[in-house]
């Protein structure tokens, strides 16, 4: 029955897909009805287009995956509808309840118009890129388009400046991000590099006394990815995107390599870069300062020490299942509560079970992505599966740390959720990339019996993939398990 | 399926990547679960009062009604009119259409339509029929804020006693201030989570405390004897050009206030004094203290009635002269004779031998210098010094009532004293409370202290009834009925010293039916054209009692009255 299924293909992934996608959308379409009874005491009125959208995105999301990537991950897609979702229902309620903060661009609508514009970006990227090899091609071009990138606010009229951090391009009103696309570049640019120098970086050929060490030349990667790391603090006034960068960069580099020794250079690196940019960016020790004690920082509500209070607040008036859609008071006195703290809201009016899920589902995009990387029959599939679900992982992880105080505040949007159309629309082109590499791990027909049987297992008689299940560490247990043998 | 695994050294490290990525998880719900579960009420509590508006709920005031009912305060709804202008697209037609509503100039209403600032309040504390009006025709902009309205129907008789509220409804002066506590009840209020814009959150749970309504209170005063007191000294400081005149009404069983009027003259008449002189303006009595001397004196028998004396027409004490009203020889003259003839010296020499630590008690215990316990906000003590700040010259003078200062209803509660056979009643205005539900509730009168024993209550009357019968007073009489009672004449102390030339005060106080005294009242007058209180204030006495008697169903007692002063009889009448 396992191999009838599996010969016919992607089929009952998308199926499991499309109970995922229905499932998540009824979720976003309850929460906007409980939102607008909170805020109104009335349905919206635009409830009918908004079933209309939810079913376009579910319907169109089938269809392109059917056609294109059948063979896909089913759970990806799902997991972003449901957190893009789960923003625009956020951000309406922030926007309403703020109604002088707000302008037409900085608001749901155009939240929605991103949301069309990336999954628009997701098809085309899955149109463009048939295999993911294709992507292997570019290499060094990638690396320049992603510098061009980096440096674009730095042009003068085109770069713009909001709060302090010079993250924007700017034409009239259109406003972007450009690291959010350097970042799916850069990830390109160390994984086809990673692969060609795989040996290099690995051996170890240089003798040091007694030691045996890697030769210089493999420290050159370090040293791009370090100055790379320097450039966007310095250029963008910002350390979150350079943090997250960096940590997928080590990621990826542990994982060709599995030298510890990379590792350590790399933080010991990235320590040097951050301390040199404080001097340069009070932003660094500032962050630290407040992280330690917020409390310090308040002012009367006027320090900037007033949004972590806030969010935490909110977060503890929350508890368990939180006061309800529309009911907490963050979305009103967290300060720019639509971008990095909507996750306090969120906290605030689901409560514990909310944030619960948010996170979960983060830890399901990972793993999801971490499958792919697993089945990749390419180093580069897999380096570049890695690489992206590091970033995802890592941007979610560190803006939810964030806001709890678990960490500095890195500044970084949450992926799908918060406010913010390049971040938006970059995902999408991430999770595009993922499809692709998930769906080419599915389809080899000699990927390995064991990974496959696995797949069938866990998204079989139970309908759509656990995430626990999921897991790589779970699935070679339960492969050691079916197949009666000790892997090591 | 059979074939052994083989899992290449990237995707080991890549499981414990995983595994990575499962305990930073796992490290962000502990967090979580820290900050919002086991952390979380305290941080709740930080957090409470954020965005959530406490939103009064106001207590409707209680009303005030004197002793039959009649209502002399009560608040009603009423209504602010505010328009945002920037509503208005034609402010010369919406001003000429408000106009006749809110009785203001078209013009002036076009005026305030036209000055763009979003906030213009156009009528404050508008009654209900205009909101209705102004409801119907629903003009552009225009919007209601409910307050509440202080209505006085009375006003003009009893605004001294009522007082006023400040703007925040809360008494600020007089018996609004006096019983703020039970008119105003206890606001209730609801908190309301609201956006920044004031737009409430309608599923939110909202915390409401009802509002507990205040309740009315009932007075001691009686609105006809007020009205008819206010008419009485009205004219008599017309008549007299009197500045300012205080009358009290008591009743000398409870020390209930009856009446109690205070007016002063102004280019536009004579209108309610802004503030309640017979408690809180003091005044040099004169010789209407000499109920201390005499009554202390003839309890510990210094004295009696008919105890002659000889009496010069002066005396020098302490280095300061002393005169008699009239000139006239030495003479002997019955201690009764000398209080209805007002005799200066004759009341010195009976001082003298009193004494003045005896005579300060007598002051003391008749409620001079202390609160009488009416609990008026703002109310004087008096001044009455102590007895060795007294001087050589004070043995002349505070016998005589020069040199102390004392509110009119401190005088009048001490003849209510001698009237009740020397219990002093505490006087008081409350009589009795309604509660919101309408449960009426008596407050039981406080209770009174004896100051003198009754046996010289009793010798004191005939003493003060001769001063009407033969004495200063013959004016205070009333048809009918047996009146007894003291004359006061005084000057206005000056601030430089000495007293203010023609500035006088007369005086009458007095109590009826002599024989079994019901009523205690006092009348006096600033700055009249004739300055005896015999000439001035005993007649307006007269007029209210002539009113008061048969009002309050008092029949003249059947008892004669006690023989009068049967003195000397040697002096004529010397006003004083």
């Amino acid at each position: 029955m396992i191999l009838a299924r599996s010969a016919r293909g992607g089929v009952p992934r998308r199926r499991g897909e499309l109970g995922l996608l229905f499932v998540a959308g009824v979720a976003v379409l309850l929460a906007d009805l409980l939102l607008s009874l909170a805020l109104t005491d009335r349905l919206p009125s635009h409830v009918l287009d908004f079933v209309v959208a939810l079913a376009a995105f579910g319907v169109g999301v089938q269809l392109v995956n059917r056609v294109l990537v059948p063979d896909a991950d089913p759970v990806l897609m799902p997991v972003a509808l449901f957190l893009n979702g789960l923003g625009y229902v956020f951000l309406t309620e922030i926007t309403y309840r703020n109604p002088a903060n707000y302008n037409y661009v900085n608001n749901p609508r155009g939240q929605l118009l991103w949301t069309v514009v990336g999954l628009v970006l997701y098809l085309v990227t899955l149109l463009v890129v048939r295999r993911s090899r294709d992507l292997e091609r570019y290499r060094y071009l990638t690396l320049v388009a992603a510098f061009a990138l980096l440096v674009s606010p730095m042009i003068p009229k085109l770069g713009l400046s909001v709060g302090g951090a010079r993250l924007w391009v700017h034409f009239h009103s259109f406003e972007f991000q450009p690291v959010e696309v350097a970042k799916l570049l850069l990830v390109l640019f160390f994984a086809s590099y990673f692969v060609e120098k795989r040996e290099l970086l690995t051996l170890r050929t240089r003798r040091v006394g007694n030691h045996l060490l890697p030769d210089l030349r493999a420290f050159g990667p370090i040293a791009v990815a370090g100055v790379m790391s320097l450039l966007i603090i310095l250029v963008e006034h910002d350390i979150g995107f350079s943090l997250i960068l960096f940590c997928a960069f080590l990621t990826m580099i542990w994982v060709t390599t599995g030298r510890w020794t990379y590792v350590l250079i790399g933080l010991v690196v990235f320590a040097v870069v951050t301390f040199l940019a404080s001097h340069v960016l009070g932003q660094v020790n500032q962050r630290i300062e407040v992280w330690l004690n917020p409390w310090k920082y308040y002012d009367n509500g006027n320090g900037i020490g007033l949004q972590p209070v806030q969010g935490e607040l909110a977060l503890g008036r929350g508890g368990w299942f939180g006061t309800g859609l529309g009911l907490g008071t963050a979305a009103q006195v967290v300060p720019v509560a639509n971008s990095d703290f909507i996750f306090s809201v969120i906290g605030e009016e689901l409560g514990l079970v909310g944030t619960s899920a948010v996170a979960i589902a983060f830890l399901v995009m990972v793993m999801s992505g971490l499958r792919a990387a697993v089945r990749a029959r390419s180093e580069f599939a897999k380096l570049t599966a890695v690489g992206l679900a590091a970033i995802l992982g890592f941007q979610g992880f560190f803006i939810m740390a964030g806001v709890t105080r678990l960490l500095p505040l890195t500044g970084v949007t949450l992926p799908f959720v918060s406010y913010g159309g390049s971040s938006l629309v970059a995902n999408y082109i991430l999770l595009a990339v993922l499809m692709r590499i998930s769906n080419e791990a599915n389809q080899l027909p000699d990927a390995g019996g064991a990974s496959r049987v696995l797949t069938s297992s866990t998204s079989g008689p139970s309908g759509p993939v656990s995430p626990a299940g999921a897991t790589p560490a779970a699935s070679r247990t339960a492969t050691a398990a079916t197949t009666g043998t000790n892997s090591r | 399926m059979s074939r052994p695994k083989r899992v290449s050294p990237s995707s080991r490290r890549l499981g414990r990547f995983g595994i990575l990525v499962a305990v930073a998880a796992a490290l962000l719900v502990g967090r979580l679960v820290l900050v919002q579960v086991l952390n979380g009420t305290t941080y709740a509590r930080f957090g409470a009062g954020e965005v959530n508006q406490q939103v009064p709920l106001p207590a409707t005031r209680g009303a005030l009604y004197d002793r039959n009912g009649n209502l002399l305060a009560a608040s009603v709804a009423a209504s602010n009119v505010v328009v945002d202008d920037f509503q208005v697209t034609n402010p010369v037609a919406e001003a000429n259409a408000l106009a006749p509503v809110l009785h203001v100039a078209a013009t002036r209403l076009a005026t305030e339509l036209s000055q763009r600032n979003g906030y213009v309040v156009l009528g404050q504390d508008e009654p209900s029929s205009v909101v209705a009006r102004l409801s119907a025709m629903a003009p552009a902009g225009v919007t209601f804020q409910s307050t509440s309205l202080r209505v006085a129907p009375d006003a003009v008789l009893f605004q001294p006693l009522l007082g006023a509220l400040n703007a925040a409804g809360r008494g600020v002066a007089g018996l609004e201030e006096m019983v703020n506590a039970q008119l105003s009840g206890r606001s209730g209020s609801e908190v309301v989570p609201e956006g920044p814009g004031g737009t409430p959150l309608p599923l939110a749970p909202s915390h409401v405390v009802a509002p507990h309504n205040g309740s009315s209170i009932v007075l001691t005063l009686d609105q006809p004897l007020q009205a008819e007191v206010t008419r009485d000294l009205s004219a008599e400081m017309a008549s007299q050009h009197a500045h300012s005149g205080v009358a009290v009404v008591e009743d000398v069983r409870t020390g209930a206030i009856l009446a109690m009027v205070d007016l002063v003259s102004t280019p536009h008449g004579i209108v309610p004094a802004s503030d309640n002189l017979a408690v809180t303006s003091v005044y040099e009595p004169g010789s209407v203290m000499k109920i201390a001397t005499f009554s202390y004196a003839l309890k510990d028998g210094v004295v009696t009635p008919q105890t002659v004396l000889s009496v010069p027409y002066s005396l020098t004490i302490g280095g300061y002269p002393f005169y008699d009203a009239e000139v006239h020889p030495t003479q002997p003259m019955a201690a009764c004779e000398i209080l209805a003839q007002s005799s200066n010296i004759g009341t010195i020499e009976i001082a003298h031998q009193l004494g003045m630590s005896r005579l300060h008690a007598a002051l003391h215990d008749l409620g001079f210098g202390r609160y009488t316990g009416l609990g008026w906000p703002g109310e004087s003590p008096g001044l009455v010094g102590s007895a060795s700040s007294w001087t050589g010259s004070s043995q002349g003078s505070v016998p005589i009532g020069l040199g102390e200062a004392v509110t009119p209803l401190q005088i009048v509660d001490a003849y209510a004293a001698i009237a009740n056979g020397g219990v002093a009643e505490t006087p008081h205005l409350v009589a009795g409370t309604v509660s919101p539900t309408g449960v009426e509730r008596p407050v039981r009168a406080p209770a009174g202290r004896r100051v003198l024993p009754s046996w010289v209550a009793h010798e004191m009357v005939p003493m003060f009834e001769s001063v009407i019968q033969d004495g200063t007073a013959v004016l205070a009489q009333v048809p009918g009925y047996a009146v007894a009672g003291k004359t006061g004449t005084s000057q206005q102390p000056s601030s430089t010293g000495g007293y203010i030339p023609g500035d006088w005060n007369a005086s009458f106080v007095g109590f009826v039916p002599a024989q079994a005294p019901r009523l205690a009242a006092i009348v006096t007058l600033n700055h009249p054209t004739t300055i005896y209180g015999g000439s001035v204030a005993a007649p307006v006495f007269s007029k209210i009692m002539q009113y008061a008697l048969p009002h309050f169903g008092i029949a003249p007692p059947t008892t004669p009255a006690q023989p009068a002063c049967t003195g000397v009889g040697a002096a004529a009448p010397t006003p004083a």
